[in-house]
């Protein structure tokens, strides 16, 4: 597998007041190609943060950062904006579905923006909610609402999907229902994946597992066996 | 405990007014300039009232105005026993001929006799720079501030005047005023003319000795006791002077000065209360915009406190101090521009009405009337942002809202919206799915519009008007009034003088009209035959035949009489056999700026059993006539000499300033409205829809494409509402219009392309202004904050 | 099914901004469009140039008789009315002298004054009626010295504002030689030449005609041929000097011209200018070259 990302040396430090504070400490990780990476723990631990980094969202205060051959710490914010546009697809575990549109229109907003996406109608059938294309957000449960949000991600074929506690929010059967989609997108349509979250057992759909504490990488697990979503349980 | 809780509030409120600083500022502008103008307005109507009342009563301006021909000085005491008049002075006026030295066209003087080198007992004249009149000196006179003015004359200065036929030096030693005359105008001339015409006063002895009316008199001014119904006073002093003939006394509401200062007023208050009302109502519609913004957002908050044991009066109370904080900073400051609008109309108006003096002053009572106003309508807009909240009880207010379950708007049903990109939709169902805001929003913006049409609206009206009157109405270059009604030969006197190109000669009648219970005073004109320099036109400015068999009365005066074509009047001459006669109307004529009754002169000569007499010759002559006009001067028979460019110039040049003036504040008002509507519009939305735009900028949408989406919805409402806002402007000066209705004109109700255009362009561009604004506020905003603080 | 084909048309947002920006762009060309002013056009003709003399005139019966008092003695009270025709030799009433003297009259015609009605003692010559012959009437005139050397025995004349509507026609027939001090109308001094003429229409027309009727005389002077007739509504001044507006290619040119003489209608143009050229009549005071306009 071909790395995709190469960071070197990430920190990331916030001024409160006269106390610096360290977000990410001398981060380095190495993205392959079509894996799916879990990064784990607590509040605090800087997960949300490299994510963010690594997605285009913040820039470090130190370090480096290649995508492919691209130095992301040289880019603008505006070419920060076409970088997320063109190869990164968000989830979030607050779903942030625009409520004035409907799921399919939520998704058009992304493919109308894109070179080369999908059919909305045909990203809705991939998460299973292609009979709810017309439905406003309002008319959706929790778990149908973040399944429009994986599909309006998926939308754009980017090459890498990053999760932000997808699952947060939902119940457990709910939330397989999500990650199940989540799998399947990285399975068949070889997206990179990154998945945060809190919850351990998640982990067990790993290739890799990523721990975090106090901003730095404690240890890299991996995965022998992914288990399927169906097969999570916590 | 009690004072814990207040100063806690207080801090908040300063806090939140301080977050809210670009809002507040765009409130308070907004109702700044509705205080301004209220306040502006109504303290100068007062203080345009107030020195005129003041004038009146200091001058003794007189109740009633008596010309005769002539009577005997004794006649004076039949007046004094009239019961009901509590004084009488009789005196000489006359119109002569003047010649100003190095000005070629003569001017008129009318000319007012004073007791020998003493004020008058009646409209007594203030006197603005040097003295009365010596009492032997025959040639010391005073004379009016706006011909002083044009003419830049110095006291001790000479001029010429043909009095009687005999030509007599005159000497300035006074400029002055009296309540006469705040307002000059000549007679036949619709617009004032300082370089043509004064008002001359002179000493009686020397007046009398030129007109041989040393015993008598042919002018005298009445007081009466208040309250008196002026018409049977004027019935009783008709009966006993109409022998010595002249027209019959009038009253003040026919006296020329008196009538155009009481309409000027009258306008005045009327702006002041018309245009005040729409800024008013848009600080309304805002405020209610962004207290309703600030109390959803504190919706937790204020269930808190509910459930803290704070009630309902102390929670609302914080928000009425915010707004009434934004009012009282506008109100501040509106005073100011008020009282700034206030004296710069002062001293624009001292150009046209010749006030003795003119201060500007104002009561504390206007003060409050705009406080009061604006803290009323702020109060509406607060109240009904609370209700919503106060009807829940703590805990379900405590709640997250329901959030909001949109809709496919009204008109999705056509295929034209789905067509739209999906941006697009977003703008379009953040509008239709919140109807109200958008409809407070929309007027707001129309407003704009509105009162820019209102108030620029005017200048369409005189600009039609005076083209009207000015190139197919009145025809000619000057027109010649002779001393009484001659042979009709005198008009080929005139062709042959130098520089004339044509000439025509009309006959003019005073008469009383009559038509079922209304009676008017009025003139007939008799027309010759194929009159060449006066012109009928109707609105369209299409040309009408003139009357051959009957008489044409113009509309003003007609509506009067409640007249119709075909109606006929009853028409009495007031001179030579004084005849009644009934005249069938042949046409009413939509008479912009004259009130009269046209006739041929030989059916007037007819009527009067004489010859074919007249008394005024219009003419068109080359200019630079020196040589006609020298000998104009020197004709004893020629009474005084009106010109029609002058007058036209004199009113264009002083107003063309003082328009220019008002269509720039009340443009920067407009755009005020129209920044204040659209920045809080947005801002208010920006800060509802926060995590939403910040979703957009995550999923790869530029800061441009993100502020476009809000843009839009602005957008949006200006492309529904500008035209509204047309057809509101266009009703709205129509009513203006109405309510503003003239004795003396007729103002036609046109309204230019130009004028809506214009009103667009402003309130355009104040609302790009405030889209900038906005633009820089996202720009700066930070996107991961923004999720951190929901997620 | 229309909701399918619609979709396909999906309009790009440039374009529904563009489709704004036209309106307004529209909106603002219409608004400032120049705004065309109304104005009257007339024409210059080629025609005869009628160089004309106007005055006032007075209608008089050359032959008339003053019947006066022969003597001191009593006038009777007179039967007769002004307007009753009398025949020569009539007798008119009869005077109280020393006798009763019989007054004829001398002509045929019509009473046309009766200055003593009633029964009364008068001195001799005091005029008691006058006699007019209305066959004899012709039209008096007293022209202002300086335009009467351009008036000669033969003239036509033309007579309007006589009582009727259509205009009659006369001839100069006699020019006194002496001029007589009078007050104008407007009170000035001048020297008036008395002119006498000729009805020369049809009697029928003028059948009303009685004594000392006022009517407008104009006296054609001069006659000028093929001359360039420019309406007087035209003339205006532009430097103090005679100028026209001429409207040509939707345009107004302000052109001076020169010009001779001018009656009531017509300045006779000396600039050349083409027959039917058009020129704003009676233009208005703000009027000037840069001013769009369209004929009324």
């Amino acid at each position: 597998m071909s790395i995709l990302m190469k960071a070197k040396g990430l920190t990331k430090t916030y001024q409160m007041g006269e106390v610096p504070v360290y977000a990410l400490r001398d981060v380095d990780i190495e993205i392959k190609k079509g894996e799916f990476l879990v990064f784990l723990g607590h509040s605090g631990s800087g997960k949300t943060t490299l994510l963010n980094i690594l997605g285009g969202l913040d820039s470090a205060t130190e370090g480096s950062l290649l995508f492919e051959e691209t130095d992301m710490s040289e880019l603008s914010d505006r070419q920060l904006t076409q970088f997320r546009r063109k190869n990164i697809g968000f989830i979030f575990q607050m779903y942030n579905l625009i409520p004035r549109l409907t799921a399919r229109e939520n998704v058009n907003l992304v493919t109308e923006i894109s070179d080369d996406p999908m059919d909305s109608l045909e990203a809705l059938r991939q998460v299973g909610l292609y009979e709810r294309a017309n439905h406003f957000p309002s008319q959706m449960s929790g778990g149908e609402q973040q399944r429009v949000a994986i599909a309006r991600a998926i939308a754009k074929q980017p090459r890498m999907l990053f999760c932000d506690e997808p699952t947060g929010a939902l119940d457990v059967k709910t939330g397989i229902l999500v990650l199940d989609a989540i799998q399947k997108v990285n399975k068949t349509l070889g997206t990179t994946t990154i998945v945060i979250s809190h919850n351990v057992s998640i982990a067990e759909m790993a290739d890799r597992v990523v721990h975090l504490k106090d901003g730095r990488i404690e240890r890299i697990d991996v995965n022998e066996r992914q288990k399927t979503a169906q097969e999570l349980e916590w | 405990m009690v004072m814990k809780k207040f100063s806690l509030l207080n801090l908040k409120l300063i806090r939140e007014l301080s977050h809210l600083k670009l809002q507040v500022f765009s409130i308070a502008m907004v109702v700044g300039i509705g205080v301004a103008v209220l306040f502006g307005f109504t303290s100068t109507e007062e203080s345009l009232r107030k020195s005129r009342d003041d004038f009146y009563k200091s001058a003794q301006f007189s109740d009633l105005f008596l010309r005769i021909k002539k009577a005997p000085l004794h006649a004076v005491h039949g007046l004094e026993s009239i019961e009901g008049v509590t004084g009488v002075e009789t005196r000489l006026e006359y119109d002569a001929l003047l010649s100003v030295p190095d000005y070629i066209e003569p001017a008129v003087g009318h000319i007012i006799s004073i007791p020998d080198g003493k004020q008058p007992t009646m409209n007594q004249i203030f006197l603005k720079k040097g003295r009365l009149p010596s009492a032997l000196s025959e040639e010391e006179i005073i004379i009016t501030e706006g011909f002083f003015k044009a003419h830049k004359f110095e006291l001790g200065d000479i001029f010429h005047a043909s009095l009687n036929g005999r030509k007599r030096q005159l000497k300035i030693v006074g400029v002055g005023v009296s309540p006469e005359h705040i307002f000059s105008l000549q007679p036949g001339s619709p617009l004032p003319d300082d370089f043509h015409y004064t008002v001359i006063w002179m000493n009686e002895s020397a007046l009398a000795a030129s007109f041989d009316m040393r015993s008598s008199f042919n002018s005298a001014v009445l007081k009466i006791k208040p309250d008196l119904l002026v018409e049977g006073l004027i019935a009783k002093i008709n009966q006993q002077m109409d022998r010595f003939g002249g027209v019959g006394a009038l009253g003040r509401d026919k006296q020329t000065s008196h009538v155009y200062v009481r309409e000027e007023l009258k306008q005045l208050r009327v702006q002041a209360f018309s245009i005040p009302i729409v800024f008013f109502l848009v600080a309304a519609f805002i405020l209610n915009v962004v207290i309703s913004r600030m109390v959803r957002s504190q919706r937790g908050e204020i269930a808190t406190l509910k459930a803290l044991g704070f009630f309902n009066a102390e929670i609302s109370a914080f928000y009425y101090k915010v707004a009434f904080v934004i009012i009282g900073l506008g109100s501040l400051f509106g005073l100011m521009l008020g009282a700034w609008i206030g004296s710069s109309m002062i001293e624009l108006y001292g150009d046209f009405y010749h006030f003795p003096t003119l201060s500007y002053s104002f009561s504390i009572k206007h003060f409050f009337i705009a406080m009061g106003v604006s803290f009323l309508t702020a109060s509406i807009g607060v109240y009904s942002s609370l209700r919503g909240i106060f009807k829940l009880s703590p805990a379900e207010a405590m709640r997250p809202p329901v959030p909001h379950m949109f809709h496919k708007g009204l008109l999705e049903g056509s295929g034209w919206v789905s067509a739209l990109s999906t941006r697009s939709k977003m703008i379009f169902r953040g509008v239709t799915n919140f109807p109200l805001k958008a409809l407070m929003t929309g007027l707001g913006l129309c407003f704009s519009i509105v009162i820019l049409v209102s108030g620029l609206f005017w200048q369409d009206c005189m600009d039609f008007l005076l083209l009207a009157q000015y190139s197919f109405v009145q025809k000619e270059t000057g027109t010649i009034r002779m001393t009484h009604a001659l042979s009709p030969n005198s008009v080929h006197e005139v062709r042959r003088l130098p520089g004339v190109i044509e000439a025509e000669a009309y006959r003019n009648a005073g008469v009383k009209v009559r038509h079922l219970n209304q009676e008017k005073h009025s003139v007939i004109k008799g027309l010759p035959q194929n009159p060449r320099l006066t012109g009928f036109v109707n609105r369209d400015l299409v040309e009408l035949a003139p009357p051959t068999q009957g008489i044409f009365v113009s509309e003003i005066l007609a509506n009067q009489l409640k007249v119709g074509e075909g109606d006929i009047l009853e028409v009495e001459f007031l001179e030579g056999r004084k005849p009644v006669i009934s005249l069938k109307v042949e046409r009413i004529l939509e008479g912009l700026m004259n009130v009269e009754i046209l006739t041929s002169r030989k059916i007037l000569a007819q009527i009067l059993k004489t010859d074919d007499l007249v008394d005024q010759i219009l003419f068109r002559s080359f200019s630079d006539s020196t040589l006609l006009y020298t000998r104009l001067k020197q004709m004893p028979n020629v009474l005084s000499v009106s010109y029609r460019d002058s007058a036209l110039k004199f009113f264009q040049e002083n107003s063309a300033r003082f328009i220019l003036v008002f269509a720039a504040i009340l443009s920067i008002f407009a755009g005020a409205i129209g920044f204040g509507v659209a920045f809080n519009s947005m801002r208010v939305t920006l800060s509802e829809r926060d995590w939403e735009l910040a979703t957009l900028q995550i999923l790869g949408f530029t800061v441009p494409e993100v502020f476009r989406i809000l843009l839009g919805e602005v957008i949006f409402l200006l492309i529904l509402f500008i035209p509204f806002g047309w057809v509101l402007g266009y009703l709205n000066a129509k009513w203006l219009l109405s309510i503003m209705s003239m004795d003396s004109f007729q103002i036609p109700f046109i309204i230019d392309v130009g004028t809506y255009f214009w009103a667009s362009v402003i309130l355009v561009i104040s609302t790009a202004i405030s889209a900038w604004v906005i633009y820089r506020l996202i720009a700066q905003s930070d996107l991961v904050a923004t999720l951190k603080s929901r997620g | 099914m229309i909701k399918k084909a619609v979709e396909y048309i999906k309009i790009p947002k440039k374009l529904f901004y563009g489709i704004v920006i036209t309106v307004v762009l529209l909106l603002a060309l219409w608004s400032l469009k120049p705004e065309f002013t109304p104005v009257d056009l007339g024409e210059v003709k080629t025609g005869v140039f009628h160089r004309l003399v106007v005055d006032e005139g007075m209608t008089y019966f050359l032959d008339r008789q003053t019947v006066s008092a022969p003597a001191d003695g009593i006038t009777p009270k007179l039967s007769l009315e002004v307007g009753d025709v009398v025949k020569k030799g009539q007798v008119l009433f009869s005077f109280l002298w020393d006798n009763d003297f019989k007054m004829k009259s001398d002509l045929d015609g019509y009473i046309l004054k009766i200055y003593e009605k009633d029964r009364r003692h008068v001195p001799r010559g005091t005029p008691i009626l006058e006699i007019g012959n209305p066959d004899s009437i012709e039209i008096q005139s007293k022209l202002l010295s300086e335009e009467v050397v351009d008036v000669k025995v033969g003239q036509k004349v033309i007579v309007k504002n006589w009582g009727k509507p259509q205009d009659l026609e006369a001839e100069v027939t006699r020019i006194e030689p002496t001029a007589v001090e009078e007050v104008s109308a407007l009170g000035v001094k001048e020297q008036r030449v008395k002119v006498h003429m000729k009805i020369t229409s049809d009697e029928k027309l003028w059948k009303g005609l009685g004594d000392g009727f006022r009517v407008e005389v104009s006296i054609v002077v001069n006659e000028i041929e093929n001359a360039k007739l420019l309406p007087v509504g035209a003339l205006m001044s532009a430097d103090g000097k005679p100028a026209i507006f001429v409207f040509r290619d939707k345009k107004l040119h302000l052109t001076p011209v020169e010009i001779g003489f001018q009656n009531r209608n017509y300045a006779q143009l000396k600039t050349d200018l083409p027959e039917g050229t058009k020129i704003v009549l009676y233009p208005g005071s703000n009027l000037s070259e840069s001013t769009k306009v369209k004929p009324r």
